[in-house]
């Protein structure tokens, strides 16, 4: 039995279609800018969407990152007309291979160590969350804008991201693709989010970008 | 067009506006320096547009902002610092130097990039907020939070930790030790008598006696050593790392140094003392409760052989224990063997046995009797007498092989209801008549010096 809010917000097949191939392109030229900056070779894995339930969140995420993980995620508003939040997800071992790639110094013998981590979290995630939604904004002619990155949950396991008593959204589009370096033994998930009203406007953007083709 | 804002506007609204904002090129260079970036920087425009910023600022952390920079022309993508993970950028100085508390000003920056004509990234605008304020009252927040944090974890009068936090960690510490081994005692102690303090001489001397008896015990404990007040006038000492037997040594030296040294309190000279029970983590216990039910009925039969004891809980010997105990259930709970903390008092309560004939008698009939001191013994006979009828206890102690962990939980519930009529049995009795303990267990008041 499908809810009105379901089909409001569920995708017809082609803007399903047209909404994998813009990430996929957008995830793309992500991977380019992230493979220029950090001079090393990127791997991406085919991004995956999902129209999630706000009860099944956690369930949702557990499922794309791993059951038994234990995670640290740094969320980021974007907004213009679109209003979501990216989260990056990170495992035990951090982004700490990334530090001298993003100009942090990489001893780690000071008290200043957990700030040092965790500025450098929200560096990287700052950069994954910017060439990701850019990549996909600019395909739709969007201009997006960036609120300052935060924690939001230090290593818990994968099914404890969201608090899921005080979600004020039912419905939401889930956007996750994950990054690898190997060169840097880096891995990280990204997951946009947009509840209903982006929805109905994202779905408006792909009529558009598909009538345009 | 009229309803543009003309560019006088806009650079007067860039410039008078209370947050900084400047601007590099790709070499680093300042293209622009607002009036609010003079301000704190005490550097005229004039001085500084057109030279490298690290030049300029040599103070700056270098290559982690070129970086920062640079990635802003790669990406094309906005870029952020917080205060709270990168306190500044600028050692700017702030408008708190009275009230602040703190070096420079707090900083969170947003670097976003600049379109030129053609389309080209040739500029990097930095926004610089002074969060200065924020960060005082955030860091005030974050003190009040620890604060209360730690408050609750407190006895309010002794100011040592409270049960809740006691238990919180021996549970922690008993799953650790469980996974990764090692070893973990448990001391628990009652101050004797001490209602009749509270009855002759008011609270305020009983809570003296409290306070200080909680110094007392604080300054013999290692950093690693958890006290707590468990109760009105118990005490609980977890000692992480530590068998039974160096947890009888502190034990021993507690009770001693209770019960010598008297405490002031006006013009009296109160004496005090303590009855302890201990117990050592074993691997068969299946949580930190039944540890502490194991202390409990050790510090019961510490009641009950006299007080001014220290009794520990064998977990090898479990039928010495069972008589201590006036419960049908303790056999199946296992063990405890007894332990007077001077040989004086073994001596003591040897002769104060009124019945060691009948009460060897029962005990032949227990399997490892030969396990058992005979100084235990005659405790355990001595207890026997007063707390169960002679022929409960030799059906109790045949099962005692199969101790069932499981019961041990119901036997602690049971041993808090039975220390509690200790506790009413002693609110009860008359000061120091107590005719079969030795002489030092009871309270003695000297009036004046």
């Amino acid at each position: 039995m499908i809810s009105s809010t379901d089909e409001k917000s569920s995708l017809s097949d082609e803007q399903a279609d047209a909404l994998q191939e813009v990430v996929n392109i957008g995830m793309g030229i992500a991977g380019d800018s992230l493979a220029r900056i950090l001079r090393t070779f990127v791997k991406l894995s085919i991004p995956r969407i999902r129209l999630i339930h706000a009860d099944n969140v956690n369930l949702e995420i557990a499922k794309l990152i791993g059951e038994d993980t234990m995670i640290t995620g740094v969320r980021q508003a974007f907004f213009s007309y679109w209003r979501g939040e990216a989260i990056s997800v990170y495992d035990q071992n951090g982004c700490s291979g990334m530090a001298t790639l993003m100009g942090y110094p990489n001893n780690s013998s000071n008290n200043a160590d957990a700030d040092a981590d965790a500025e450098l979290l929200l560096d990287v995630g700052n950069v994954l969350v910017g060439a990701c939604i850019n990549g996909i904004a600019k395909q739709l002619n969007v201009e997006v804008n960036f609120g300052p990155p935060s924690v939001i949950a230090s290593n818990v396991p994968a099914d404890a991201l969201f608090n899921t008593e005080k979600l004020s959204w039912s419905h939401s589009l889930l956007l996750e693709v994950n990054f690898n370096l190997e060169a840097l033994n880096f891995k990280s998930h990204l997951l946009v989010m947009m509840s209903e009203e982006t929805i109905s406007i994202l779905k408006s953007d792909l009529d558009q970008f598909l009538e345009a083709i | 067009m009229d309803n543009i804002p003309s560019q006088e506007i806009l650079t007067e609204i860039v410039d008078r506006i209370s947050v900084g904002v400047f601007v590099v090129n790709k070499d680093y260079e300042l293209v622009t320096w607002n009036t609010f970036m003079e301000n704190y920087s005490q550097k005229k425009s004039i001085e500084v547009v057109g030279k490298n910023i690290f030049e300029a600022f040599p103070e700056l952390p270098r290559s982690w902002l070129e970086q920062k920079i640079n990635n802003v022309f790669i990406l094309k993508n906005f870029s952020f610092t917080s205060w709270e993970h990168r306190p500044y950028i600028f050692k700017f100085l702030h408008n708190r130097p009275i009230t602040g508390g703190i070096d420079y000003m707090r900083q969170n920056c947003t670097f976003f990039p600049i379109k030129s004509s053609n389309g080209e990234i040739e500029n990097v605008c930095i926004t610089l907020f002074d969060v200065t304020d924020t960060s005082v009252y955030q860091n005030m927040l974050k003190n009040a939070v620890r604060s209360l944090a730690d408050a609750s974890n407190r006895d309010a009068l002794t100011n040592i930790y409270n049960r809740r936090f006691l238990e919180q960690n021996m549970s922690k510490e008993f799953a650790r030790i469980k996974r990764y081994g090692g070893t973990l005692s448990f001391i628990i102690m009652d101050l004797d008598h001490f209602k009749k303090v509270n009855d002759t001489y008011g609270h305020l001397a009983g809570d003296e006696i409290l306070k200080i008896t909680a110094t007392k015990i604080r300054d013999q404990l290692r950093e690693s050593d958890l006290l707590a007040r468990y109760g009105g006038e118990e005490f609980a000492i977890m000692l992480p790392e530590t068998s039974l037997s160096g947890a009888k040594i502190l034990a021993d030296r507690l009770c001693d140094k209770l019960a010598t040294e008297s405490i002031a309190f006006n013009d009296i000279e109160l004496n005090i003392s303590a009855s302890m029970g201990v117990a050592e983590f074993q691997p068969c216990l299946d949580n930190h409760e039944q540890l502490i039910s194991r202390a409990d009925a050790a510090l019961y039969s510490a009641k009950e052989n006299g007080r001014n004891l220290v009794t520990l809980y064998d977990h090898d010997n479990p039928d010495a224990f069972s008589n201590f105990c006036n419960s049908s259930q303790l056999e199946q709970c296992s063990t405890s063997n007894t332990t007077a903390n001077s040989e004086q008092e073994k001596l003591q309560s040897f002769i104060d046995s009124e019945n060691e004939q009948s009460a060897d008698e029962a005990y032949t009939d227990t399997k490892n009797l030969e396990n058992t001191l005979a100084i235990t013994e005659t405790f355990a006979a001595d207890k026997q007498e007063e707390a169960a009828p002679p022929n409960k206890i030799l059906t109790d102690l045949s099962a005692e092989e199969k101790a069932d962990l499981a019961m041990i939980e119901t036997h602690g519930n049971n041993l808090q209801e039975v220390s509690e009529d200790i506790r009413q049995a002693d609110d009860l009795e008359p000061m120091g008549i107590e005719p079969h303990k030795p002489e030092n267990n009871t309270i003695r008041v000297k009036i004046g010096h």
